[in-house]
């Protein structure tokens, strides 16, 4: 009489990557396909129910956090750490900023008192602010600044890797601009390991080293960033790619758009064979029945598509950039390096 | 490392105004206030319910007389009209008072009316002197805010009862008891509300589908009768104290299930709030996050939701009172003043006894505005 | 007055004021646009520039306690007549007959405007019924055949569907068959695909581009998304805090651009060729609060190309660079004969 069950959901079903030290990891895809899940399974939000997250930890050895208890994980949620993608709701508005971004240190008796109101005026001037705001609350703070503040509090304990749940989808254009620029800056600057989960693929293209593709709950395709945008292997990516719409008029008529018909499947009910069958162009009778398992085609290219070797598919076209543009770039200064793996 | 783009401190244009350096320190209680003020109706039904609690904490000082005190030459006494002036040889002086009653007899019904008798002024004032009372039980004082200026004249500002007692006095005693009723009942609905509905809302499973289903049945059943069985079950032998006692707690028994839900409910969506879970990957403990985070999300909204439960509890009393099952004189309460003013023929010849239920209903909307004014302030962070 | 036949929608000095206890938020401070027939305006700009607020003005929709304080909106009716939205009742008869007939409004999320407990064919034929003089049952074929113009699929099937049970594309589409119902000459679409997947967000942009091109509508189309803009857009005007500063065509603005907001707007976009680890440009601070709007031009703090004791001081007016491109900015000074040049630096 009490038992309520109503289903179970898988909205992440067998995803396997991996994460090299030091670089951006992105996971793209429709929303529902189980990005947001992935990325708070990681940071522990979540309780995996099946599977391993290997984490190397500085010690050199590897631990399993999924099956961490509460009070084993706490050494590990210091060097894991995670940027919502709300800077309203992420931020208690009820406490001032000097307790938002010291809440870790606090609880991690790392600081107090005096020492605390330092470390945070330090970390608030790392970001961008001024330290004098330790004392206002959040809704003296715009959209941007707050983002700035939920990096602080996520930089507060040194971490290795942060979690960025669409860290800058819900900012304007050109406060979007300078979070990417501070989180490059950042990343340099701490050897920061990001796992950047976003539906926005120029942000994706900007900021990551490489790029997961993720569809109903399963990764299909796994590349370098260059590899994936200029030779997708997977029909999926290749779709997605096409949809993004190019900031250039004259390039309006100029690419072939693959207009993906149907909805993105419901994962308490996949489709049978490939998830994907049901919408892709190039779906044939084997991909009804048998599920594709995730190959290496090329080197660190990964994909989940039976026919990835026979179709032709094509990239983001290359944009062609307006003087103006050039100028931009001419001003600003290449500053990341691409890490070692 | 190149420069970072942030807000030149230069600009003179990014510096805060006076006004606005106030609002981005200011915590969440002062953001509730400045809202709350912006609510003229919710400020004067607070200014009314800060009033009535006054009333109802120094009774003694603002009643005339004591709860008790009777004049049996004075029965059915009406109210008198209060005159300011006088008028002398010199003009009209200032000189408050209040005209004498003659009691005539109809000689065929031998029904006795009063008539005023010009004749006759009793002085009236303000803090003047007359029965001796012990304030709270420490201070021995003989003060009352209004009265006849000469202790001993007959001045009843609302007339008098079938015993001839103040109608004002025991009204304002009625005050004390009937508010503190709601008070004492809410504070205990609150306490079980809380600690059941976070209960609840923490844990969830298995104790959030008890209490749940609890609150439901408990809320299924209809209160009147449900108390009226309850109360039935309180001995005739207990001093009025305990009844007193019993009546709250009997109240706050059946009314805690609103707060408890109110609780519940918050809790859950506090649980999933993006905060709440940045604070749990921040390391803090449970009891932390419970009290750091989510307790203060939920206080002001409580505290509406209390203030919006008491004119319930008032209610109530007064229901029961006045059906003869709940407090019983000598316990003055607005419900069993108004027991007096039950039947017909005291309603045809003397009104001024309902007037306990003018301050039933004043009481009611001041409290029902303020908690009100108090919900829509409680989240300040919405646009 | 305009008077050419072509415009169909011309919006002069629109000035939109929310009266607020705290004060007075000029969302829309001197809003200039124009609109022709059959083409497509995209109004762009970051959030708190005023752009719905310029849309919903226009349909005289503006949420209290904001009003209309003053400006022009020259609507050419359907029989030729130009008529002033502005100065009309916000409730009144005429106003009705405009809203749904003549122009029409899709927003940003379907589900809140769609009613949940009427079907998607009930709300199609209310809006048919309410400005045609036609029966039910021909109400009832003409929101199928919308239905099937806006591509949901089993259109008679899904007529009688509640708004819960489509995807957000397919209600969304259902939003376009109802504006659609009463073939308005103008489409006001306020971000109708910001809260779609980038997939959903293609497939609405062809729909719309095939309807406008089928239909001739115009359409005014309300995005912050410049890859939208450059998909979509005949003509451009892009806003900042309360006003137009800079429109034209949307190549010029793209690749001819003036006013240094949009500069830096185009530039913030991440791009495809930015080789990696590149910075991207961006704009300092943010946008203000419309209580503390900046003295002179609203842009100048945030500005590259602020010129001291100027862009402070003075309200920089409207100039046209060509014809059909305009600009808001102290950097370019007018010559006698009022065209424009470059400040020499």
């Amino acid at each position: 009489m009490f038992r309520r069950t109503v289903g179970f959901v898988k909205a992440v079903n067998d995803v396997s990557f991996s994460i090299r030290l030091g670089e951006t990891l992105s996971l793209v895809g429709e929303s529902g396909c189980g990005k947001t899940t992935t990325g708070r399974c990681i940071a522990r939000v979540y309780n995996p129910s099946s599977g391993s997250i290997h984490y190397q930890a500085d010690e050199g050895e590897s631990v399993d956090l999924a099956q961490l208890d509460s009070r084993e994980l706490r050494p590990y949620r210091r060097q894991i750490r995670m940027i919502f993608q709300d800077p309203f709701s992420s931020l208690n508005p009820r406490l001032p900023i000097l307790q938002i971004v010291g809440e870790s240190l606090k609880a991690n008796r790392i600081a107090r008192g005096s020492e605390l109101e330092d470390r945070v005026a330090a970390l608030l001037k790392r970001v961008g602010l001024r330290h004098e705001y330790i004392r206002r609350y959040p809704h003296a703070f715009s959209g941007g600044e707050r983002q700035r503040i939920g990096i602080a509090r996520a930089l507060a304990l040194n971490p290795k890797l942060i979690v960025a749940d669409e860290a800058v989808s819900a900012l304007d254009v050109s406060v979007q601009a300078q979070i990417l620029n501070l989180m490059q800056d950042l990343q340099e600057e701490f050897n920061l390991t990001y796992l950047f989960i976003a539906h926005d693929l120029s942000v994706v293209e900007h900021i990551s080293h490489r790029v997961a593709v993720m569809y109903v709950g399963k990764i299909v395709e796994l590349a370098s960033t260059d590899a994936l945008f200029r030779s997708p292997l997977h029909p999926y990516t290749e779709a997605l790619l096409s949809a993004v719409p190019k900031p250039d008029p004259r390039l309006r008529n100029s690419g072939v758009r693959i207009r993906l018909e149907g909805e993105v499947a419901d994962p308490s009910n996949p489709p049978s064979g490939c998830y994907f069958h049901p919408r892709c162009p190039y779906a044939q009778d084997r991909c009804r029945h048998e599920e594709p398992a995730a190959r290496q085609i090329r080197h660190d290219h990964w994909v989940a598509c039976h026919f990835a070797e026979e179709l032709e598919l094509r990239g983001f076209e290359a944009i062609g950039s307006t003087p103006d543009v050039r100028q931009a770039r001419a001003r600003a200064q290449p500053s990341r390096k691409v890490p070692k793996t | 490392m190149t420069e970072q783009p942030i807000q030149s401190p230069d600009d003179a244009w990014f510096e805060p105004s006076a006004a606005e350096r106030r609002v981005v320190v200011a915590n969440q209680w002062q953001l509730i206030w400045w809202k709350f003020r912006k609510h003229r109706l919710a400020m004067l039904a607070g200014l009314v319910t800060f009033f009535l609690y006054g009333v109802a904490l120094l009774a003694e000082i603002f009643a005339p007389y004591s709860a008790g005190a009777y004049s049996a030459a004075h029965t059915y006494m009406p109210p008198p009209r209060i005159q300011f002036f006088q008028d002398t040889e010199a003009g009209p002086r200032f000189y408050p008072h209040v005209k004498g009653f003659k009691v005539q007899v109809d000689p065929d019904s031998f029904k006795r009316t009063y008539v005023v008798d010009e004749t006759v002024a009793y002085p009236i004032g303000l803090f003047v002197r007359g029965e001796e009372y012990e304030l709270w039980g420490l201070f021995k004082l003989d003060l009352h805010l209004v009265g006849a200026a000469e202790y001993g004249d007959p001045v009843y500002l609302l007339g008098t009862d079938r015993l001839g007692r103040d109608v004002l006095s025991r009204t304002i005693y009625g005050t004390r008891v009937s508010m503190s009723v709601g008070l004492v009942g809410v504070g205990l609905s609150l306490l079980l509300g809380v600690i059941l509905g976070g209960i609840s809302g923490y844990y969830g499973g298995l104790i959030d589908n008890l209490i749940q289903r609890t609150i439901e049945i408990l809320r299924s059943l209809p209160t009147i009768p449900l108390w009226m069985g309850l109360s039935a079950a309180i001995p005739l032998t207990w001093p009025p104290v305990r009844v007193y006692f019993a009546i709250t707690v009997l109240l706050s028994l059946i009314g805690w299930t609103a707060l408890a839900r109110e609780v519940r409910g918050r809790f859950l969506s506090l649980k999933t709030e993006d905060f709440v879970i940045a604070a749990r990957l921040d390391g803090v403990r449970e009891l932390q996050i419970i009290l750091r985070h989510m307790a203060p999300s939920m206080t002001s909204h409580i505290i509406a939701s209390v203030t919006l439960a008491i004119p319930g509890m008032i209610l109530a009393e007064t229901a029961l009172s006045f059906l003869g099952i709940g407090l019983r004189p000598p316990v003055v309460s607005w419900g069993v003043l108004l027991q007096e003013a039950q039947n017909v023929r005291s309603i045809a010849t003397a009104p001024w006894l309902l007037f306990p239920g003018i301050a039933v209903v004043t009481a009611v909307l001041a409290m029902n505005f303020l908690g009100d004014g108090l919900r829509d302030a409680a989240d300040p962070y919405q646009a | 007055m305009p008077d050419d036949n072509e415009t169909l929608l011309d919006v002069r000095d629109l000035k939109t004021h929310f009266f607020t206890d705290e004060g007075v938020v000029k969302a829309v401070d001197g809003v200039n646009l124009s609109l022709k027939r059959g083409q497509t305006l995209c109004v762009v700009g970051e959030s708190g520039c005023g752009k719905s607020v310029t849309a919903r003005s226009i349909l005289r929709i503006v949420p209290a306690p904001g009003r209309i304080v003053s400006g022009e909106i020259s609507f050419r009716q359907r029989h030729g007549d130009r008529i002033d939205l502005a100065r009309m009742n916000p409730r009144g008869r005429d106003i009705r007959n405009i809203r749904g007939r003549e122009i029409s409004m899709i927003f940003q999320e379907p589900m809140s405007s769609l009613s949940p407990v009427h079907t998607i064919g009930s709300q199609i034929m209310e809006a048919i019924l309410l400005h045609l003089p036609v029966s039910k049952a021909e109400a009832r074929k003409r929101a199928v055949s919308l239905l099937d113009l806006v591509a949901i699929p089993r259109a008679s099937e899904q007529l009688d569907a509640y708004s819960f049970e489509l995807s957000g594309g397919m209600r969304q589409r259902a939003m376009i068959a109802i504006a659609l119902a009463c073939e308005p000459q103008l489409l006001i679409a306020d971000e109708p695909t910001t809260a779609l997947d980038v997939t959903t967000q293609a497939n609405i942009l062809d729909l719309i581009r095939e309807l406008q091109e089928d239909s001739g509508m115009s359409v005014l189309f309300i995005t912050h998304d410049l890859g939208v803009v450059a998909e979509i857009a005949d003509e451009v005007v892009v806003m900042y805090l309360g006003r137009d500063v800079e429109s034209g065509d949307v190549d010029t603005i793209f690749h001819n651009p003036k006013h240094p907001y949009t500069r830096a707007l185009l530039q913030s976009i991440p791009r495809y060729d930015s080789r990696a680890g590149e910075r991207l440009y961006s704009l300092k601070g943010t946008v203000p609060h419309p209580f503390y709007r900046p003295a002179g031009c609203p842009f100048h703090p945030r500005c590259d190309d602020f010129i001291a004791g100027q862009c402070n001081a003075n309200d920089p007016q409207r100039y046209n660079f060509s014809a059909g491109h305009s600009v808001r900015c102290l950097l370019y000074v007018a010559d006698d004969d009022r065209s424009l040049r470059d400040l020499p630096t």
